[in-house]
């Protein structure tokens, strides 16, 4: 009976269903075949045969996910629009992130001179997070976007293509737009400053592709070979 | 998705199950099992469920807005019940209303007198 579910959910992620529905459809059935078992046993039948009646009335795995995968509106948001969920949302996303990063820094730099920190102090201090910051949102952050859209994809049982353009664009604009920050010190005035263009930074785009695409592609040859092995 | 459905016209028989469904929650809540049996019972077992394909529309009309649903812990089990909202109330009259009028239609035309609409 496990195997059947267990067909049935990767018959529904891959048919694009999104994972809430697929487990709770996978849960409900469960819980019919309780009854229909129970059932069954009422009306003096042996327990084999009681479990093969209950699986014959429920339907077989063909007929259970295609009634399923037919609804579309059940269908994940990564399966309906699957450039937007893999190409286009990363990318806002990896900008949003770096937006606000840079808004809290200024917030927080506002907030201590507020507060009446000396200005030295408030440049070290800034200066300090401001370049850990810009470090990690240019070599770190693509990456875990990256890790991120791949682990959705795998969820989902997404078809590869998508993600995989996904990971190329996420690692290239990661790589080609390079931020930096100097903060204000001393009466001269702070800088954000955004470079873009992907001279000089191959190495980066090829490090960042091959930091996100080997784990997917791995875990993918995983799944495909040993099936998720885990109950919805 | 009725045996009866398989074994003659898928088609014919759209609309069919969402009809029964709505029109069964009306009156009281219940979960897939109840429906299925209760669907079973209602109509004399002529429209004979696969039994699990209920549930993709139990979720498409809970989608849809026409069913809301709260899951409950039941002998240790969890079990999901279904219960017709406004929206769905609404939805059964349009059905209802739709299939009167296709029954009624159907049946003229079976007794040889044709169709006439407001009769």
């Amino acid at each position: 009976m496990s195997r059947e579910f267990e067909q049935l959910r990767e018959r529904v992620l891959g048919g694009g269903i999104g994972r809430t529905h697929a487990a709770r459809y996978i849960a409900e059935l469960r819980d019919h075949v309780e009854d229909l078992l129970a059932e069954e046993r009422e009306a003096g039948r042996p327990p084999k045969e009681a479990l093969a009646r209950a699986m014959q009335r429920l339907g077989d795995v063909d007929a259970l996910a295609e009634a399923m995968i037919a609804r579309r509106e059940l269908q994940a948001w990564s399966a309906r629009a699957p450039v937007a969920a893999f190409v286009v949302a990363p990318l806002v996303m990896l900008g949003l992130v770096i937006a606000l990063w840079i808004a809290a820094l200024a917030a927080l730099c506002v907030a201590a001179r507020h507060a009446g920190w000396a200005p030295s102090d408030l440049a070290r201090w800034t200066g300090r997070v401001a370049s850990g910051a810009a470090r990690l949102s240019n070599t770190s952050l693509p990456v875990l976007m990256g890790w991120i859209l791949a682990g959705t994809a795998v969820r989902q049982r997404a078809p590869a293509g998508w993600p995989m353009l996904g990971l190329v664009v996420l690692a290239a604009v990661g790589a080609a737009v390079q931020v930096s920050v100097t903060v204000p010190f001393a009466g001269a005035p702070g800088e954000l400053s955004l470079s873009t263009g992907l001279a000089g930074y191959w190495g980066r785009f090829a490090l960042d592709l091959a930091a996100t695409t080997a784990p997917y592609g791995l875990v993918s040859v995983w799944r495909g070979a040993h099936g998720s092995g885990r109950e919805a | 998705m009725a045996q009866l459905m398989a074994s003659t016209n898928p088609a014919f028989m759209n609309g069919v199950p969402e009809l029964l469904v709505l029109r069964l929650l009306r009156s009281r809540e219940m979960y897939g099992y109840e429906i299925v049996q209760a669907i079973r019972e209602e109509t004399g077992e002529v429209v004979n469920l696969a039994e699990g394909v209920i549930y993709p529309l139990l979720h498409a009309l809970e989608r849809g807005g026409a069913l809301t649903s709260r899951r409950t812990a039941v002998n240790g089990r969890s079990r999901i019940y279904y219960a017709l909202s406004p929206r769905g109330v609404s939805r059964l009259d349009e059905l209802t209303g739709l299939w009167s009028r296709l029954t009624q239609a159907l049946h003229q035309v079976i007794k040889g007198e044709g169709y006439v609409p407001g009769v």
